[in-house]
């Protein structure tokens, strides 16, 4: 259930995690104390840019579903729903990805609120963008994948 | 003589939504929440009911 294909790599973690993993590394070099902060990767993703990613992949699961690989049988009932999905995945993630660094988190929690409430555009825009990268997976196993088992069978002896 | 409706307006026009950022935090929570559950509802009816 959790093997992470090279696929999967590249198009699902890498967009979502490789800024924050640069900031990790940008954290190797001395800097001043406003760059520190500047440049934490908590301050990467705790506005809810998480979203950006889930947005670039929603539009490459709109150009999947547009071209399929030669000879796929999709079935016209989840063809139309993921048409939907996708479409709504742009625009709810898009409108996320705009609209949430309008309204910056504070780093410090205040006394008296959880964590979990605190950061709460942060949490969502995590369960927004696995939500989107399942769709968006299930999108390229259905229209690449799939039926590029069924035309290599068909080339075989 | 009695001012058009356009006159009886508040002045301000300004977004109402950005006056508070604490509630528009919650209100894009909740938009982006129920975005994500209904994504992954659909998501799973795609793939083991459709399909």
């Amino acid at each position: 259930m959790w093997d992470i294909n090279e696929w999967q790599w590249v198009n699902l973690l890498l967009p979502a995690l490789l800024p924050v993993f640069v900031l990790f590394l940008v954290a190797i070099f001395p800097k001043s104390q406003a760059q520190q902060q500047q440049a934490s990767p908590w301050v990467a993703v705790k506005d809810g840019q998480l979203a950006w990613a889930a947005l670039g992949m929603a539009a490459a699961a709109l150009y999947e579903l547009r071209h399929p690989v030669a000879g796929a049988v999709l079935p016209s009932a989840w063809e139309t729903l993921s048409i939907w999905l996708v479409v709504g995945g742009i625009l709810a993630s898009g409108i996320f990805a705009a609209m949430a660094p309008v309204f910056p988190t504070p780093a410090a929690v205040p006394g008296g609120l959880s964590r979990l409430w605190h950061f709460r555009v942060f949490f969502i825009s995590v369960v927004l963008t696995m939500s989107v990268g399942w769709l968006y997976n299930s999108i390229h196993l259905t229209t690449q994948t799939a039926t590029a088992k069924k035309s290599t069978q068909g080339t075989q002896p | 003589m009695t001012p058009s409706r356009t006159h009886q307006k508040h002045p301000d026009h300004g977004l109402k939504f950005f006056e508070n950022p604490e509630r528009a935090k919650t209100i894009l929570s909740v938009f982006g929440g129920v975005s994500a559950v209904l994504i992954l509802l659909a998501t799973v009816v795609a793939n083991f009911v459709l399909k």
